[in-house]
């Protein structure tokens, strides 16, 4: 019996091997979206500043104290993990581009729990990824 | 001013989806893993003692960097929509280097996708 070369890239993606990536998906678009929304709410105490090494040498150490950067981080570090569960299982032409949710997600998350506002403009643009994600979703050609 | 910080988002793209690419191809050497405390305790050395992995990394970084220096010099509404090609960049790279298998169903997806995001980004404007 040969053994598979683990440097190739799997010729063949079993069914069950690329349902599991896409319910990994779920964990790794809501882990580093949620990161991302934890980032804006530390960023909101902290403030903004200028891009002068000056004043970014002094906001730092504010940033390195906020326990919501903190979070934000360990949300973008789970993402990293199950991301890596995914593209261990999925090819990454199909995974990547449904990655493209994190948009419906963020949106979804800054309207509930940010208050961010919501325009039509750009529902229709989530709307239109959501149409491209399904179709990308199906694309895997069974043989 | 601007037309010349457009062309940063040229390495800005290359070396993000790069990154992706190497990702996937440190993936590809380490395989599959479940999700249980044991298994990933197991697998987590393993990924950080990858070259691949701390390429794709490097990539990101780069990326990063390249980005942050059109965002400086360019508006997010005009800069973003364009960083959506990102999504046609890692298929085709996928499909060049991982000989991934990509159907015509796949890139008219992504194509949807990108037009999404195009409008998503032009809606900050």
């Amino acid at each position: 019996m040969s053994i598979p070369d683990p440097s190739r890239p799997p010729t063949f993606y079993s069914s069950r091997a690329i349902f599991q990536a896409l319910l990994l998906l779920i964990p790794a678009i809501l882990s580093s979206t949620t990161g991302q929304l934890f980032l804006k709410m530390g960023m909101s105490q902290v403030g903004d500043f200028a891009f002068t090494p000056d004043a970014i040498f002094s906001v730092l150490p504010q940033i390195a104290f906020n326990p919501l950067i903190w979070i934000g981080f360990a949300g973008f570090i789970g993402g990293t993990i199950f991301w890596l569960g995914v593209i261990s299982r999925a090819p990454l032409s199909l995974a990547y581009p449904i990655l493209a949710m994190s948009y419906f997600v963020v949106v979804l998350e800054a309207w509930l729990f940010l208050n961010e506002p919501l325009s039509w403009q750009l529902l229709l643009g989530v709307a239109v990824i959501f149409v491209g994600v399904v179709i990308v979703g199906l694309s895997e050609e069974r043989k | 001013m601007i037309d010349n910080a457009l062309w940063l988002l040229i390495p800005a793209i290359l070396f993000s989806t790069t990154g992706e690419l190497f990702f996937k191809m440190g993936m590809n050497r380490i395989g599959g893993f479940e999700f249980s405390g044991r298994a990933l305790g197991a697998v987590l050395p393993r990924v950080l003692r990858n070259l691949f992995i701390w390429l794709g990394f490097v990539g990101f970084g780069l990326g990063a960097l390249f980005w942050l220096a059109v965002l400086s010099r360019v508006p997010l509404s005009i800069a973003y929509p364009i960083l959506a090609l990102s999504y046609f960049v890692v298929v085709i790279e996928a499909r060049l280097f991982l000989r991934e298998r990509v159907t015509w169903r796949r890139m008219l997806g992504v194509t949807i996708i990108v037009i999404g995001v195009v409008i998503v980004g032009l809606s900050e404007a």
